[in-house]
């Protein structure tokens, strides 16, 4: 009665909402797979007991990690990261190495930063990203954390 | 048409998107049969508790690559999709799953634990792809709430990688948890918006299928 006497009626029909409705029925076709070509590539992917074996994968392309340092860990970082990382990683790291150091502050300002760069192959570019979110925290924060224990600094 | 759902963990909505996927395939009048290798077999017995009112969904219990291989021939002929409901281990039967599906569908959770558990997925994907198979992939992400910001997080990480993420993502709804004990989806069930999810879904694997 109300919904007549307001002309509230339309309204609220129009703001019915509508049930969702699935697509129509398309013809599918069959799977072209190849059942004795997959026997054949999960037997490659396994050995004999099951396990799965390693195969060789192909040149990765390179990604560039940026992030900033205290400026006195610099000749230490060269090293460290060229005990984990390819020779591409220790040449960039080295060029920005031969950066001029700053006397250190006496004030109790908060340290230079210098920025570096390094390529990671995308593959570890994206397990660091993984391992980051896993902990909460930022790629920046979790290279600075592996740099910092490594070195023994504070 | 072959539908795989697998990931490498446990209790991430694998047997929970096969179930209903299968119905709203079904209610588009597709003939659908369920292939569950997971030891659990609890789409087993969800189908135990399914009525006869309801369209039809034929479930076969596989627990074996070989087994797995000679068998969904036959059943190819009888179906027109089959949604591999897969198990959560490193095993033949798992690369057997990922190889035979027309699409594989990989659900995963915005948490820490189900990420790790993926990048060992990815490698095994990536091995794949050695093999010069074809492989489509993609994550669905189940339980996400777009308000969370570990949840965005998690996405951003999933939009980084090579293997896809759907459009659609699945919300954490009881309506999920209760469909399932009465042997239905929630395409048969009152909650609406667990339905458009569902709808959405199952358009959006068809576009990816039709292709």
């Amino acid at each position: 009665m109300a919904k007549k006497k307001f002309g509230l009626s339309s309204t609220l029909n129009k703001n019915k909402l509508e049930e969702p409705i699935l697509p129509k029925k398309i013809p599918l076709t069959k799977s072209s797979k190849d059942l004795k070509d997959v026997k054949e590539k999960v037997e490659a992917l396994h050995d004999a007991a099951g396990a799965v074996r390693v195969i060789d994968k192909v040149e990765e392309p390179l990604i560039e990690l940026t992030f900033n340092v205290e400026d006195e860990n610099i000749g230490k970082i060269v090293r460290t990261v060229q005990d984990v990382s390819k020779a591409e990683v220790v040449e960039v790291v080295e060029k920005k190495a031969k950066v001029p150091k700053v006397k250190k502050a006496v004030s109790e300002k908060p340290e230079r930063m210098v920025r570096i760069t390094v390529d990671t192959p995308k593959t570890m570019h994206v397990k660091l990203k993984i391992k980051a979110i896993e902990h909460d925290i930022t790629i920046r924060d979790y290279v600075i954390g592996l740099i910092k224990d490594d070195l023994g600094l504070k | 048409m072959i539908i795989s759902v697998t990931s490498l963990k446990g209790g991430v909505g694998k047997s929970t998107i096969v179930q209903n996927l299968s119905v709203c395939f079904a209610h588009m009048d597709y003939r659908v049969a369920i292939v569950d290798t997971d030891t659990n077999a609890s789409s087993v017995h969800w189908s135990g508790i399914r009525g006869e009112e309801h369209p039809p969904i034929m479930v076969f219990g596989i627990s074996d690559s070989k087994a797995l291989r000679k068998n969904i021939q036959k059943i190819q002929d009888d179906y027109d999709i089959i949604l591999i409901d897969g198990t959560p281990s490193l095993s033949k039967l798992v690369s057997t799953i990922i190889l035979l599906g027309d699409i594989v569908l990989i659900p995963i959770r915005p948490s820490g634990l189900d990420l790790w558990a993926t990048e060992k997925f990815i490698e095994k994907y990536d091995q794949a792809k050695t093999l010069k198979e074809d492989v489509k992939a993609y994550f669905v992400l189940n339980q996400y709430d777009g308000n969370i910001n570990i949840n965005r997080e998690t996405k951003d990480v999933l939009d980084e990688l090579e293997i896809k993420t759907l459009k659609t993502t699945v919300k954490s709804r009881i309506a999920y948890v209760e469909a399932v004990v009465q042997g239905i989806g929630v395409y048969e069930y009152r909650d609406r918006k667990a339905k458009e999810e569902m709808t959405a879904l199952t358009k959006e694997i068809l576009d990816i299928i039709t292709a």
